[in-house]
């Protein structure tokens, strides 16, 4: 009889186990049966999978079991004097006219009721809403994913959100986090988009610098059909932070969903993202700048499913490592049998800016129909030394070449936001991580 | 002016420039030709400092300075200018902005002021019209998706608002066709002046019909082997480099 060694627990696992029955009993009057039951779920898959390692694939470039030293308790001392402090601060994003969704240390705190905009407040102790608790109770691909389980065993607050056609035009989903000690939170947020219903999405994240706080945020985006869907996510968490962030995309027939994604922030940050789409003729963009220094690890793992034919999927994403950094990048597209002239190119590029940086590049297809076009392509190198004596040779000091390079590098992927606003402003944070750069 | 000493340079051991030793005075212009292979185009990366080369002798004065020691940008901000070969792509950094950043930079190595938007717009405009580069041309990437004639006016009008003291032109007229060269020719020779010298490599005559050397010098192996007047360009066109070469051996 083969035995299969089970490991020991790690002392972060045994901690998170060990918390978990007096954490789900303190906040078992708040989020109803659906709340509990994701608990129960997700603590059971927990205990049984423990932290996800390099033993399994996925994680295999990103080993949250041996990366995560110690658990940080949930925070669960919300008060109106936290969410305060932390609107006092600036929104690492500015927006005119957007609906502001503002989450503190995971809990939603309401603002001003916005026409058009449905928000339920996972922490009501009345019961929620049918729709919100159908929402709830979803089935997805990815419930079984490591840091999936652990926010929903570990809920700390969220929200459920519905935006009907004639909803306001850009909703800022605004994570602060506060404090000075380490703590963790698990925000789950669920935002469902009406047929065509067409909104921007901000997504941004930023916490303190120096604290070994640890984010394991669950965003959950379904598209109705022909739903129109621009999303901008801006991670800028704090430097001893470990920012886990999961996107779950459902998207429906004749809908459109584009995601950029900027990521400066975190010592340890993983985006992952599972879409899946459902119905005929979506269109799908995700792209991404990754910028990655001193030890940072920054991780985006994708998985684009294609279960009906004729939808289109672009993946795009760009990373700059300096110092000892290092990136990652694994990006699967899946085309089902069904899936018949699916249209989907993933590309990856990387340029290192020092011996020690690192990069490691998964693309991979899994396509099970015979009538698709998929591709995908994955570079990596240092900066052109002819396009940089080219700038040299013009007058411009290396410093000034090379941040010159490097941020018509990223610009080229900024190019797909839509919103010009927006884009500036990002490509001013892009310009600002450039001019801290120290060259050796 | 330009005077190169004696120079010497290798790559990964590989000896490139044997004492090479050449003067163009300010105000004229040298053509240098030479057969394949002879080191003409790594004589001007060396010039204007590409660290891929090591000079192990000579020395490189432009206005009697020594610039060997000098990192390119400073070369280029005390008036040097290369026009390349292959001018090279930069997807993502539009031609206008690359000309404003590159100017900018100059003056501020310099120590001078930066050029305001609305005085660089008009400076540039009127220098793009001179040599038919369109407004399109100048918002679109620098040299990317450009014809071989559109990079090589591109060199041109680079070299027009920086206003180098010395002008190297790297085979300015490969890949060119006779009204691009025409375009281009006249675009160098309306920089023409007393106080500035260029530095002409070529393998043709042709472009000296539109250029007029005041000198011309044959480069091989890595030195110059002769130099005489305008008519050494007409007469290596008709002999070829053979005869000079061997009698220089």
């Amino acid at each position: 009889m083969a035995l299969r060694a089970q490991p020991l627990k790690t002392p972060a696992e045994e901690a998170i186990a060990a918390s978990f029955p007096a954490f789900a009993a303190r906040q078992a009057q708040w989020g109803g049966a659906e709340v509990a039951k994701a608990r129960e779920d997700g603590i059971a898959r927990f205990r049984a999978n423990g932290l996800p390692g390099r033993r399994i694939e996925e994680w295999h470039y990103t080993d949250l079991r041996s990366m995560l030293r110690e658990a940080a308790a949930p925070f669960e001392a919300f008060s109106d004097d936290l969410a305060r402090q932390a609107a006092g601060e600036p929104a690492p994003i500015t927006l005119d006219g957007a609906a502001h969704l503002l989450f503190v240390n995971g809990r939603y705190f309401a603002g001003k009721p916005v026409a058009g905009l449905e928000v339920v407040d996972l922490s009501t102790t009345k019961s929620l809403p049918p729709a919100a608790a159908q929402a709830l109770a979803r089935e997805t691909a990815y419930a079984g994913n490591g840091a999936v389980a652990l926010n929903r065993a570990f809920t700390n607050g969220g929200a459920v959100v519905r935006v009907q056609a004639g909803a306001p035009r850009v909703i800022h989903l605004d994570f602060r986090d506060v404090g000075s000690e380490a703590f963790s939170t698990f925000p789950h947020v669920i935002v469902d988009v009406a047929e065509q219903a067409q909104v921007l999405i901000v997504e941004s994240h930023r916490g303190p610098d120096g604290v070994a706080y640890q984010t394991n945020v669950l965003i959950e985006l379904k598209l109705a059909a022909q739903a129109q869907v621009s999303h901008v996510r801006v991670n800028e968490a704090g430097s001893k932070s470990v920012s886990l962030a999961t996107l779950g995309l459902d998207i429906a027939d004749h809908a459109t969903f584009n995601l950029f994604s900027l990521n400066t922030g975190a010592a340890l940050s993983r985006h992952q993202i599972f879409l899946r789409s459902a119905g005929e003729q979506s269109s799908i963009d995700l792209a991404g700048v990754t910028l990655a220094r001193d030890k940072q690890h920054a991780d985006t793992t994708l998985v684009v499913e294609h279960k009906a034919p004729r939808c289109k999927s672009r993946e795009f994403y760009r990373y700059i490592i300096d110092d000892s950094a290092t990136g990652v990048f694994q990006g699967k597209i899946v085309v089902a049998p069904d899936a018949q002239k699916t249209d989907g190119a993933m590309k990856s590029q990387t340029i290192l800016l020092s011996d020690e940086a690192a990069m490691n590049n998964k693309p991979e297809l899994e396509i099970f129909a015979d009538d698709v076009l998929c591709g995908h392509g994955a570079t990596c190198g240092s900066l052109d030394e002819d396009q940089l004596f080219y700038a040299y040779s013009r007058g411009l000091p290396p410093a000034q070449a090379q941040a010159l390079l490097l941020e018509a590098f990223a610009g080229e992927a900024l190019e797909r936001i839509a919103d010009e606003g927006l884009r500036e402003q990002l490509r001013e944070k892009v310009c600002a991580w450039l001019a801290q750069r120290v060259i050796q | 002016m330009l005077e190169i000493k004696n120079l010497h340079a290798e790559i990964d051991g590989k000896q490139i420039l044997n004492g090479l030793t050449l003067s163009v005075p300010a105000g004229e212009v040298a053509a240098i030709m030479g057969p394949n292979g002879s080191g003409k185009s790594t004589l001007s990366y060396i010039v204007a400092g590409r660290s891929d080369y090591t000079v192990t002798a000579g020395e490189v004065l432009l206005n009697g300075e020594n610039i060997l020691e000098l990192p390119p940008h400073e070369r280029a901000a005390r008036g040097l200018f290369l026009a390349f070969q292959y001018p090279v792509e930069i997807p993502g950094v539009t031609t206008h902005t690359f000309l404003r950043t590159a100017m900018n930079a100059q003056r501020k190595t310099r120590g001078e002021e930066e050029l305001k938007t609305a005085d660089f717009i008009k400076i540039m405009r009127a220098a793009a019209d001179k040599l038919s580069i369109s407004q399109e041309m100048l918002r679109r990437p620098l040299n990317v998706g450009f014809s071989g004639g559109e990079k090589k006016r591109l060199e041109v009008l680079q070299m027009t608002l920086l206003e180098p003291r010395f002008g190297i032109l790297d085979e300015t007229d490969s890949g060119l066709d006779i009204d691009a060269l025409r375009v281009v020719s006249e675009g160098v020779n309306s920089l023409r002046s007393k106080e500035r010298g260029f530095l002409v490599i070529t393998h043709y005559q042709r472009l000296l019909d539109y250029i007029k050397p005041d000198s011309v010098h044959v480069m091989s192996q890595g030195r110059i082997i002769k130099s005489g007047g305008p008519d050494l360009a007409l007469e290596l066109e008709k002999h070829g480099y053979r005869d000079i070469v061997a009698s220089a051996a």
